[in-house]
Order: C-alpha cells, then structure tokens, then sequence
C-alpha cells in the first residue's frame, strides 16, 4: 500500500509537465521570428554555446524554472513568444565563471564568391567544413537555397548560417504566397541584415547573396553585425583574400557565362589551395533570368594522392568474456493495485 | 598610438606530422613537406627531416625557428663528437642527447616535437625532453590521426612484458613503406596542417634512401 | 607553451622594458621572385604610423654587400638598426682582404640567426625580412619572420602579401621568367595589394639582382582601374532596403 499510494499523487501531473517542455523546446528549435527585444548581450553568446547541454542534462532547477515561468505566462496570453530563449543566460554565465569548458561549435574556414556577369549571377563555395585543425566534412553545401531565383553562400558558424538562411527562405515563401510574386534580392538582403544586426554580431553568419528578379541581377555581401555592401563581385570567408586577389587582377564587366564560371571556379580554386580553412571541391550556381543551374561539385581538383594496393583491414574481433547471461535478480516485487487496496 | 601588438608571442606552431617506424633491420622515418602559420601556407617544400648521423635521423614539427636551432645545435655537438672519438654517434646516443638538449631548456622549451629514428629503433618525445624508446611513433598535427592507424596495424607488445620483448614491428621494409604513404595520404585529407608532399627517409644495411610522394594540396 | 600565450604579462611588460613590443613606424608587404637572370623585389614606398600614412618615401630596400639585396616589411626603425649590423658585417668581411665575400645564403643566415637570438631576449626586431641574391650563377630568396622562422622559396611575400599575392604568384610563376615578365608578374601582385591593403601607396620601387648586381627603379606609380558600374552609385543596388 505504501509504494502505491507514494506514486500515486504524481501521475496526472507528469504528462502536463512533459508537454509543457515539448512545446517549448519545439518553438526553441524553430526561431521563425526575431526576438522583440533585444538579447542581454554578455551573456547571449554563452546562451548559444551550451544549448546543446540543457537537452542533455534536464535537471531539477530547470523543471522549477519552467513551472514558474508557466504559472506567470498563464495570466497573460498563451501564446509561444518564438524567436530564441535566454532562459539559461544567467546559469551558463555562472557556469563560465566557475570555469566549466564550453562545447564548441562548428566553425567553417571557407571561402565563398560571387560575381555578376552579362546575363546574371554567378555563386562559388568551396565544400570543407572544419572543426580547429580537423575536417570535419570533406564535401559540404555552402551554397543556401533561398528562393528559386535567389542563392545565398555562407561562411562562419555552419548552425548560424544554415538557420539565418532557411529562416529568411521561410520568410520568402510565405512573402511569394502573400502577394503571389517573385521574391526580390532586395527583400532577403533586408531580412537578412534585419535579423544579423539585431543579434549585433553573436549570430556569426558570413554571407554572400545573389540573386535574379525583375530589377535585374545583384549581388550582395552581408557581414556577421548586419552591414551591406553592393558589389560586382565579392569574396568572404577565410580565403577570401586568397579568391579576392584572382578577382581583383581578372574581372572585368560584361563577362559570359563560361568565363564567369572559369572565373568563379579559379577564385574558389585559389582559396581552396592557398588558405587551409578551404579544401576539396567546388560548388558553382548560376542564376540568370527565370532560370538557374546549380553545379554541385562542378570542379574536383584535388584527389587522393595514394591508395595502396594492400587492403587494410581492421579486426572486428572482441574478446569475449563471458557467453552465459545472468538475469538480475528483480528487485522490486509488483503487485496488482486494484488488489492490493481491497485486501 | 595603440598597443595592438601587446600580446607578442615568441612561439609560432608551423605545423606538420612526422612518423616513423622501425623493422628488425631498417628505419622508416617521413614527415610532410609543408610549412604554415595560422591559416596560411607559407611553402609548400620546407623539409622537416635531418639526418644528424649515419644510423640517426630527426624528424621534427613545432615550431621552425625553435627546431632548426634545435637541429644546429645537435648537428654541432655531433661534430665535437666525431672529432673526440673519432667515429659517429649511435642512435641511443643521439636520443640521450636530443633528451638533455630539450631538457636544458624546460622554461623557455623549444616548441618542437621530435621522432628519432635509427636502425632498428624509434624514440619519441615531448618538448620538453620526456622520451621513450617504441618500434613506431608519430609526432604533430596529424599524430591524433595517424597513432591510432599504426596501433591497429602494428600491435606493439607491451613495454611492461617480461622478459622484454623488442618493440620493433614485424612488417617488411616494403610493407612499412607502403603503411607510411597510407597513412599520410589519410592524414592529408583529415588534418588540414599536412599536406603538400611526403619526404621519406628509409635506412638500411646498404645505407640513406630518400623517397617523395605528393600529397593533396589544399 | 600555453603558459606565454595565456599569461602576457609574466614574459612582456611594457611598463618596465624599453622593447618592442609594439611597433611605430611601420612599412608593409615586400614581394619578391625568382626570374630568369637573377631575382626581382617590388615595395611599396609608404610608412604607416599606427593607421596613419606618415612617411611616403621610405626605401624599404637596400643593398647588401656584392651579391645580395634585402627588403623589409613591419618596423623602419628596426630595419634600419639591422642595416646597421649588416654595414659592420660587411665592412669586417671586407676587411680580410682574401678576395671572399659573404653570398646571400651567408646574409640570410645571418640574418635568422639575428632574429632569432632577439626573439630569444624577447626584444625582438619587428620586421619580416626577404633576402635575395646571385652568386656564382646560384639565385637565392628567402624569408625570414620577426621570431626567425625562416625558408627558401621560388617567391615570397610577406605580411598581407602572404595572402594577396602569394595566390598570384603560386599560379603563374615559373622557372623561364624574363625580366619584363616578372616585372608584370609584380605590379600585378601590387596592384592587388593597393586595392586590398588599407596600408599600401600608390608610390613603389621594383628592383634587381642578377650577376651584375643591384639595380633599384626610381618610385613610380600604378594604373588603376575604378570604373565598374557598380561603383558609381552603390545604393542604386540595394534600393528598397534600408
């Protein structure tokens, strides 16, 4: 009796609590809209770097906190305020000052170009992404899609350039549905910086955007705190000097479709070799009007050098210890509860 | 005027891995080729091996400065050697010496991390003199990847065996010339310090062989 | 290692010492390469004080002894007391009278074995050095950096040039250079880093070493090219923004 009647109480109350978390981690992983205001900015980075531990490691002050915060919100509106949470700012900051290492986070050495030649725009990525001295992926997208007619290349944190850029696309489409037009490069670009400069520089996007719509071809760079620039041919990225030096002493105005694909290629080829943040391939997109030609892996130029002609195997063996298993002997005793209570 | 140069450092990492593997009669030593600093290649041909003696050869990554003053320095007690005894030094002596040499300078080390390979013999250290005689090694920037691939192949018996057994590894000099090229070629497409070419120094009973092997460049 | 890096202070502090750790005047990239009949270097004349163009006729390149010619980006005054030592290097070399002289391999070694020993005292010379020379038919150029990390190469360059024109020149240099090609070859490394690098000038020098010795131009200037339509009004682009 005593057992049951301890587990009891808790049982209608669990379920609420869990969905509660639920929806809010769903509306946490899902920022369609930038925060109202603006974010305690000492402690936002730090918010950004340990949201991977708050899932793994739901503790019991957590639990609190959230039951408060619900209690409150109730009398208000019920309504998830989307966009990202601080909630854990505070913690994570007394957690550095205890010294608790932060995880790091993916951070791709890149280059990343884009030029306007006669009848468009023409994107390039390199395709390594990097984690410190290692590569972490040999052969990853860096060209964004945007809209059908706008593409978007990214270098800085791979998670903040993969969500600034799906959030904006997001916005896009529903802004296409709105009013039933062609997105305009113009809108992602103001987006785009909209969101950047509100996070003042914490969400490390580094972005090369190019476009076709009825106004003609444009491109755009857009640094990590929300300034524009309008160029006709830009370069980001840690080979971007490398890619910039190509540029600067071989674009010219008017360029065709084949030379600014050479070109591109040769900027793109130039960060890949010269800056070892970059590597492997070359990802090229061409966007003319109402039609656009992605080339993914346009360009392999660097091979492995050597496979030997020996087959190294690695042994799947592991010793084996033991073949009997021996059942745990069960430690608690379940007894039916209707029964329990009438006896 | 501002201090923006306050925080000078006297270090620099350039970079590079360095491996070497001993049989029962010969020494592989390798190392790549490349010399950077930061994200930046600063030559693509910088060698990172010296031969300090007929059975003694250093492969060294770290920083360049500290290991070439390092490799004068050794080069030079190996002259003063010679001179006195009137023969080269062996490789166990030349690991005793490279240990003090590093030693000596336990506060202001030199950032240099070194593979000694001899006839039948590796040594391996840290920068700061720490070493220990195995039958294979790698040191710097790709060592994390390349220690592990030569664990599996390799198999070393343990030093703790009794009666001790000889580390040195049961592959033929062929064969440990191919695991070498393996395993920078891997290196090269994980580690992005290593690359450009491969120098491979092989010595046996008819003596010093170089052989090179061009690495992925980016 | 981690200790120096972390911890500044324990190692450098500029309260208490005359060194430098920051520098004044500074002059930036050097660009050299090999040609056909010897070597070829090309510097910009600027010298930068903090962001500040300060100086604009600063020689960053010199002659050393017969057969060698050094260019020096980073601290003039620091170049300038190293061309210091190397006048008494030279002078005391001349001095033997045995109809030796010092090469450019000799020079450069040298000059890491300079730098390096400053390194070591922690009172280095703020400078990157390319050294380049001809002696008996042997084309040398090397580098060294401010902590004496030093190599050999076909071309060099130091600071932004490393990222500028290194590029350039990794693609397009090779052994059968002729003169007027590596002239090219160099102005268009410069013309790169006088748009890229906020310290360059439009005022350089280009010189040579061959067999015959140093040749140093008079300072002249670079075109340049500003017309693409894109420039002309850079809002046009992003109408409708903000």
């Amino acid at each position: 009796m005593g057992l049951l009647g301890s587990v009891g109480p808790h049982q209608d109350e669990r379920p609420r609590l869990y969905h509660y978390l639920s929806d809010k981690f769903f509306s946490l992983s899902l920022p369609h809209k930038p925060c109202g205001t603006p974010p305690p900015i000492s402690s936002f980075q730090s918010d950004l770097l340990l949201r991977g531990s708050t899932f793994r490691h739901p503790n019991a002050y957590q639990f609190n906190f959230k039951l408060k915060e619900k209690k409150m919100s109730q009398a208000a509106i019920d309504v998830p305020k989307g966009g990202f949470s601080f909630d854990l700012c505070r913690r994570n900051d007394m957690l550095a000052k205890k010294g608790v290492q932060q995880p790091s986070y993916r951070k791709t050495g890149t280059t990343i170009v884009g030029l306007i030649f006669q009848d468009g725009v023409i994107l390039g990525a390199d395709t390594r992404a990097t984690e410190g001295p290692i590569v972490c992926d040999k052969n990853c997208e860096k060209i964004h899609y945007m809209a059908p007619n706008i593409y978007c290349c990214g270098a800085g944190t791979a998670a903040d350039t993969e969500a600034v850029t799906d959030m904006v696309s997001s916005q896009l489409q529903l802004h296409r549905y709105h009013t039933g037009r062609e997105s305009r490069v113009v809108t992602a670009l103001t987006l785009l910086k909209k969101h950047l400069f509100s996070y003042q520089g914490h969400v490390s996007a580094a972005l090369v955007l190019g476009g076709v719509d009825v106004t003609g071809p444009h491109l755009h760079t857009i640094y990590p705190h929300g300034s524009t620039d309008t160029l006709p041919f830009a370069t980001m990225g840690s080979g971007s000097l490398a890619a910039m030096a190509i540029f600067e002493s071989k674009y010219k105005e008017g360029l065709t479709r084949d030379e600014g694909i050479k070109l591109v290629t040769e900027a793109i080829c130039s960060g890949i070799f010269n800056d070892l943040g970059s590597g492997s391939n070359v990802d090229v997109c061409v966007i003319t009007k109402g039609h656009k030609e992605y080339l993914r892996n346009h360009l392999s130029p660097t091979p492995r050098t050597y496979v030997s002609a020996k087959d190294y195997t690695f042994s799947k063996k592991t010793e084996v210890l033991l073949t009997k298993i021996i059942p745990l002997t069960e430690k608690v005793e379940v007894i039916e509860a209707g029964d329990a209570m009438e006896e | 005027m501002t201090k923006q140069h306050a925080n000078w450092s006297p270090y620099d990492n350039n970079g590079g891995s360095c491996v070497a593997i001993a049989g029962a009669n010969y020494c592989v030593i390798a190392a790549d080729t490349r010399m950077s600093t930061g994200y930046s290649i600063l030559t693509r041909d910088y060698s990172k091996i010296c031969k300090l003696a007929d059975k003694a050869v250093l492969a060294s990554s770290g920083f360049q400065a500290d290991v070439k003053a390092l490799q004068k320095h050794l080069a030079a007690k190996h002259l003063i050697y010679q001179h006195q005894h009137n023969k080269q030094m062996s490789c166990p002596a030349m690991a005793q010496l490279l240990s003090n040499t590093l030693y000596y300078k336990r506060f202001f080390p030199y950032y240099a991390f070194n593979v000694l390979g001899g006839k039948g013999c590796v040594f391996t250290y840290d920068a700061v003199g720490s070493y220990e005689r195995v039958g294979y090694s790698s040191q710097g920037s790709g060592s994390t990847l390349i220690i592990p691939f030569l664990d599996n192949q390799l198999k070393s018996p343990s030093p703790l065996l009794l009666p001790a057994v000889d580390a040195v590894t049961p592959l033929s000099e062929a064969e440990a010339i191919d695991l070498v090229k393996t395993v920078f070629a891997s290196a090269t497409e994980r580690d992005i310090y290593t690359g450009d070419r491969l120098e491979i120094v092989v010595l046996n009973a008819d003596g010093t062989r170089y052989e090179y092997m061009e690495l992925r460049k980016d | 290692m981690e200790s120096y890096q972390s911890k500044p202070g324990l190692l450098c502090n500029p309260e208490a010492s005359q060194r430098t750790l920051y520098p004044y005047v500074t002059g930036t990239s050097v660009v050299a390469l090999k040609y056909k009949d010897g070597i070829l270097m090309a510097a910009d004349m600027g010298g930068s004080y903090g962001s500040t163009l300060r100086y604009k006729s600063v020689e960053r390149m010199k002659p050393i002894g017969k057969h060698s010619l050094l260019g020096a980006s980073g601290e003039i005054s620091d170049f300038q007391e190293l061309l210091r030592y190397l006048d008494e290097l030279i002078l005391y070399d001349n001095m033997w009278d045995d109809g030796n002289s010092l090469g450019p391999k000799e020079v450069h070694n040298y000059l890491t074995r300079v730098m390096y020993n400053r390194r070591n005292k922690f009172n280095p010379l703020w400078n990157s050095l390319v050294l380049g020379g001809v002696k008996k038919g042997q084309k040398y150029l090397g580098m060294v950096s401010m902590i004496g990390v030093n190599f050999e190469d076909n071309h060099v360059a130091t600071g932004f040039g490393n990222h500028l024109a290194r590029p350039i020149l990794r693609d397009e240099w090779h052994e059968n250079l002729t003169f007027e090609e590596g002239v090219k070859l160099l102005e268009k490394c410069m013309r790169v880093l006088l748009y890229r690098d906020r310290s360059a000038v439009n005022k350089l020098q280009i010189s040579k070493i061959t067999e015959e010795g140093v040749t140093i131009s008079q300072p002249y200037s670079l075109k340049t090219f500003w017309g693409f339509s894109a420039f002309e009004n850079p809002t046009l682009g992003a109408e409708g923004s903000w």
